[in-house]
């Protein structure tokens, strides 16, 4: 399985749809996450922020970790859903399915190269992701002269794996996609319908409190964000009053979900015709 | 010679159409094997199967004594199944190499194979800048990674100008000079008439005929073109038997052993036939594969 990681990490790193991806999902934290908000604080008060403003606190260092995990479950979830479905639904669209498996290895060590080597990717885009967002806050604490004090470290290791989770999960969701649909475009198509639509009238849904609690926190958006929420409230998001888990059963939910999503694909591709 | 592939009434139905119909198969140690067939005979399902990309519906089937498609099996056999399939955003060598870790070979192989397919001084070139030739040459050092015992080629030379067809033909030709098993498909008679020492015709999914080239054409006849036709007609029936004897366009053909033909010629001679040529004219495959597929020559190219 060592060299089929190898192979799959060879392939991702020398893709460039995958730096493009990255490039897009930082400039995305950077500009929603603190130029826009930053903007806004001065464009309202015409002149220095005030220490008390709103918003200020989540653009600073201590709340970076905090922002970072919440910019990451509300849209870096969309990335690792692309992610997924361009590095699994690739190999079926330009026939590489078909040349790898025919090379010897395994089905099984094929699908756990390609599962371990896109995990390793995107733990490089959380801790990217969470870099980008503490230099961020240092810049903007600077400009403000605010308070530059960084989150504690077990803050920041827990903040990673939160970061981490939420896109291997989305991550896993596009792998799964592509591998039942036999490619990219569908996989992506369909994903972000279930992202964008179904999601949203799920939660919108005029449903008994109780209903609605239990289907929120089935949903894989929902308990996205209250993972979120374990690492501090933001005044800039609805994340407080949009969960109804704690952040500890959510990443168990996330957790399942994950399992769930690995083993339809594994049971799919060690079993379809290829060609 | 032990078989290396051996297929027995295999069957692969997809819905209610059958693509393979209760094909019997075998491919013998060390020989160029060529799988001829029309266009949706059946050929590159079969081959499918044999690299276990596809699950057969009923029958059996073996590969170096072993069940299809496992890694035991796969592990001394290399496969260009349908067009080459590679990473257009990799280099040739970068596909290799990845190909060469999944496949447990070191990047030394990796540079042989680039030598071999002379491929060397593009390898380094993304894969979408190659052409179809390229590819074709790339996809054949996929599948020499593993140094095969058995090398599977479907349709190699499909979309290669005359050029590149020809040099195909001739790595393939030089790849199964050694030890190792080839097995051609293709649709191209002329191509499995120069490279196969066996052929299997396949037709509607089905094994019509499987043997030697030589045996598959028919045999050969003896050109008799000599004068007068009526005495030299006589004489030929008196040595080979009325049946042996037909006429062709003002000349005759006989099927006779080849070891009578001088003392045919001399009694022609005794006769007072002029005798103008003699010459042997081998049946040709194209005809065999037209009889046996029962297809138009538009198909049959």
């Amino acid at each position: 399985m060592t060299a089929a990681i190898g192979a799959e990490l060879l392939k991702l790193r020398k893709r460039p749809a995958v730096w493009v991806l990255a490039a897009i999902m930082l400039a995305s934290l950077v500009v929603f996450g603190y130029l826009v908000t930053y903007l806004f604080l001065v464009a309202e008060v015409g002149g220095p922020v005030p220490a008390d403003a709103d918003f200020l606190p989540d653009l600073l260092p201590a709340h970076a970790v905090a922002n970072a995990v919440s910019g990451l479950a509300g849209f870096g979830g969309t990335f690792g859903l692309i992610l997924g479905a361009l590095a699994a639904g690739s190999e079926y669209s330009w026939g590489t399915a078909k040349t790898i498996v025919t090379q010897g290895p395994s089905r099984s060590s094929i699908g756990a190269g390609k599962v371990v080597g896109l995990a390793a990717v995107t733990l490089v885009l959380a801790v990217a992701y969470l870099v980008t967002a503490l230099l961020c806050s240092l810049v903007v604490a600077a400009a403000e002269g605010a308070s530059s004090g960084l989150p504690d470290a077990a803050t920041v290791v827990g903040g990673l794996g939160a970061a981490w989770l939420v896109l291997t999960v989305w991550t896993a969701l596009g792998v799964v996609l592509a591998v039942l649909f036999r490619g990219t475009g569908l996989a992506i198509g369909l994903g972000l319908v279930y992202v964008l639509v179904v999601e949203q009238l799920a939660v919108s849904l005029p449903l008994p409190e109780a209903l609605s609690d239990a289907l929120r926190a089935s949903l894989l958006g929902p308990s996205s964000l209250a993972l979120a929420g374990g690492f501090g409230d933001l005044a800039s998001t609805a994340t407080a009053g949009g969960t109804v888990l704690d952040p500890g059963p959510a990443a168990a939910v996330l957790a399942v979900y994950l399992v769930v999503f690995l083993a339809v694909a594994w049971l799919v591709f060690t079993r379809q015709e290829l060609g | 010679m032990a078989d290396l592939v051996t297929a027995r009434q295999l069957t692969k139905r997809f819905g209610s159409i059958v693509a393979v119909d209760r094909l019997d198969l075998s491919v013998r140690r060390g020989e160029v094997y060529g799988l001829l067939g029309p266009n949706g005979a059946g050929k590159t399902t079969t081959l499918r199967i044999l690299m276990g990309l596809a699950r057969p519906t009923s029958g059996t089937v073996t590969v170096r004594g072993l069940p299809p498609g496992t890694p035991e099996a796969l592990a001394g056999v290399g496969a260009l199944v349908e067009e080459p399939a590679m990473y257009p955003y990799l280099s040739g060598r970068d596909n290799l190499r990845v190909l060469a870790r999944c496949c447990g070979v070191g990047r030394d192989r990796v540079e042989q194979v680039l030598a071999t397919v002379e491929l060397t001084d593009r390898a380094d070139s993304a894969v979408k800048t190659y052409s179809l030739g390229m590819r074709q040459r790339l996809g054949v050092a996929a599948a020499l990674l593993k140094d095969p015992e058995l090398l599977i080629l479907d349709e190699p030379t499909n979309g290669l100008d005359p050029k590149g067809m020809a040099e195909m033909r001739e790595l393939i030709r030089s790849l199964g000079s050694g030890q190792r098993t080839v097995i051609l498909s293709s649709h191209l008679l002329a191509e499995v008439e120069q490279v196969c020492d066996r052929v299997g015709i396949i037709s509607r999914g089905r094994m019509v005929a499987e043997g030697p080239m030589a045996e598959l054409r028919g045999g050969s006849r003896l050109v008799v073109d000599a004068a007068p036709l009526d005495t030299a007609r006589q004489v030929c029936v008196e040595r080979c038997g009325p049946d042996a004897v037909r006429d062709v366009d003002g000349v005759l053909e006989v099927v006779i052993d080849p070891d009578d033909v001088p003392a045919l010629n001399v009694a022609l001679v005794a006769a007072g036939v002029g005798v103008r040529e003699l010459r042997r004219r081998q049946e040709s495959l194209e005809a065999a594969f037209l009889a046996l597929t029962q297809e138009g020559p538009e198909e049959a190219s």
